[in-house]
């Protein structure tokens, strides 16, 4: 921790090697963060070179009073939105069938598969889906926190949330039937 | 994040899953950020130089004009009294070498000559008119005696007072910051005070007026002048915003003149036009005057916002401002008694001005914002009345200081937190 925060004193001195050092800490985990914002790996690594410099430009601003990672955190994943939001429609023309039916997601089905395919299963969802899936379940923040990031209504966070889940749920039903072997084939005919 | 936030366990699963996962970034991606860290710190740099530069030139420039501009009394300068001086013996000259002195002369004689005297001058054959006693008017001529006195005015220090907040980190803490400020559907009330040097395009509708302009362009010079602003300001979009309002400018320019024409022609001409003989000077560069016109304007200025970083953006503005002379103090030449006189009646009371500004804001929090940069000002009507034959299009170039404070929210708050 100590260690940590001298390096981040070393960052906001400028220090490049003390930035080099911060950046090879927690770039792996942020990228993972981006991946399941982006649309592709390439997309990952721009928002996270784009995140990472607006980190190195705002660190004066971190108080040392919280977890440097979810400051971190937090400025990648608003980059990430910004980023999406730039290039991105987040509308998306939902499938009206996949929308109204609602299974009951299980958590177990997720817990017994393996990361990678976790991750794989959230980015196939759609752009919309899969933002307010990310923010919602995996970020934690709220509706309206959401809509208030995204521009859009606190409602249609929650119908997107909901879809995005009928979707997850759908497809984690199909794996628990088939099996996570067969999951495999699903994702990736 | 929200803290009563209820999870499930496909939520709990997810979080715990996307937070196993991690992926190694490519070398690429370093030197990227590396590259991005470097060009946003000498933009800081540069922007920061810039600044203070501009601060610095500002400063220096108005010291100058301060220190030119102290108050006076002209007739009493050095300057003054060598130019009496030179002009009567300007006037003796035009008298042959051999001529008699006027007393030894007849009275036909002396009439002849007096009225060869006043021909030479070259305000005479602009008159058209033959005075009556021309002997009492060349002794008069020969007894310059200029009793001037000037005043410049100062214009009043003023001082913006901007009661800055500081950003409390506790609310900070609790995600209250935006991460951009983003100003859709915010009505603002702003208010602007501009420090500017003022002069003016000068062109003449006749080729006797050109000679005069010309003139005149090499005598005046620029004066130091203020505006001030106070408005409204709507952003429709978070890109641009419309500012209407209220205002105050001060025109001008320095004039140079000389002491008024010493005889009873001018003493006539000013008794037929009205004007008040000390108010009357003649042309040229042994004096200064500031000419001074108090606009009340009602500006309307279309900007555009470039956002530079989370509280720093670029507001290029172009408007249009009506305008109405509520106050003035200035000389005007009136070519019927070849003289600067004080009338207003040449003087346009409603004009019609364009302006362009850029500035730099800056978003101390979601209230605050303040702003700086370079304002030009054109009036796109002369100063002048149409009849006149000289067109005056005033103009100022200067820095322009604005806070703008948000009076409520069009919608709802886009913010989030950061910290």
């Amino acid at each position: 921790m100590r260690d940590e925060t001298s390096l981040i004193q070393a960052c906001i001195k400028q220090n490049r090697a003390a930035q080099q050092k911060l950046y090879e800490l927690h770039a792996p985990k942020m990228l993972g963060v981006c991946f399941r914002y982006a649309s592709s790996r390439e997309e990952a690594e721009d928002m996270l070179q784009e995140g990472f410099i607006r980190v190195f430009q705002k660190l004066d601003t971190f108080r040392f009073q919280g977890s440097f990672e979810g400051w971190l955190r937090r400025i990648i994943v608003n980059t990430a939105i910004n980023i999406i939001r730039k290039y991105q429609n987040l509308k998306y023309e939902c499938d009206i069938d996949s929308a109204q039916y609602t299974p009951a997601a299980s958590g177990d089905v997720i817990a017994s598969m393996y990361t990678k395919e976790v991750i794989d299963m959230v980015r196939d969802l759609p752009n919309g889906y899969r933002t307010v899936l990310n923010l919602y379940a995996i970020e934690g923040y709220s509706h309206k926190e959401i809509a208030d990031m995204l521009g859009i209504n606190e409602s249609s966070s929650r119908s997107q949330y909901t879809r995005a889940k009928a979707l997850l749920a759908k497809r984690l039903e199909k794996i628990e039937s088939f099996g996570i072997t067969e999951h495999v084939k699903v994702s990736h005919p | 994040m929200s803290k009563f936030r209820i999870h499930n366990s496909f939520e709990e699963e997810l979080a715990k899953k996307a937070d196993e996962f991690t992926l190694q970034p490519r070398v690429a991606t370093w030197r990227g950020v590396d590259r991005g860290v470097q060009k946003a710190q000498s933009i800081k740099q540069a922007i920061r130089l810039a600044i203070v530069s501009t601060c610095a030139i500002v400063t220096i420039a108005l010291v100058y004009f301060q220190n030119n501009q102290e108050k006076t009394l002209l007739a009493e300068t050095p300057l003054i009294k060598q130019s009496t001086q030179q002009k009567s013996a300007d006037i003796n000259t035009t008298l042959p070498p051999n001529t008699p002195s006027l007393p030894a002369l007849s009275s036909e004689e002396k009439n002849t000559q007096a009225f060869s005297n006043l021909r030479s001058l070259p305000s005479f054959e602009q008159t058209n008119e033959n005075p009556d006693n021309l002997v009492a008017l060349n002794e008069e001529l020969t007894q310059q005696k200029t009793q001037l006195s000037l005043r410049t005015v100062t214009p009043k220090n003023i001082q913006l007072s901007i009661a800055g907040r500081e950003i409390d980190h506790t609310q900070l803490k609790r995600r209250k910051r935006p991460i951009s400020f983003r100003h859709k559907d915010g009505w603002y009330l702003q208010a602007s005070f501009t420090p500017s040097l003022a002069y003016r395009n000068l062109s003449a509708r006749t080729a006797y007026a050109e000679t005069f302009a010309g003139q005149k362009n090499s005598y005046d010079q620029s004066v130091k002048t203020y505006s001030a602003k106070i408005g409204l300001r709507y952003f429709f979009s978070d890109r641009f915003s419309l500012a209407f309002g209220i205002g105050y400018s001060q025109q001008g320019e320095i004039i140079g003149m000389s002491a008024r024409k010493q005889s009873d022609l001018y003493k006539a001409l000013a008794e037929e036009y009205n004007y008040r003989l000390e108010e009357m000077h003649s042309v040229g560069n042994q004096l200064s005057y500031q000419n001074q016109y108090h606009y009340l304007q009602l500006p309307v200025t279309l900007f555009a916002k470039r956002s530079l970083s989370k509280r720093l953006s670029l507001h290029t503005g172009v408007g249009l401002s009506i305008g109405y002379l509520v106050k003035e103090s200035s000389r005007t030449y009136d070519f019927r008694v070849d003289h600067y006189t004080h009338n207003t009646n040449f003087l346009r009371t409603w004009t019609v001005g364009a302006h362009v500004q850029s500035s730099l804001a800056y978003d101390i929090n979601t209230r605050w914002m303040l702003s700086a940069g370079p304002e030009l000002n054109y009036a796109l009507l002369s100063t002048y009345q149409n009849y006149y034959t000289l067109n005056q299009h005033q103009y100022s170039l200067g820095l322009n200081l604005g806070v703008q404070w948000k009076l409520f929210d069009g919608t709802k708050s886009r913010g989030f937190g950061l910290n």
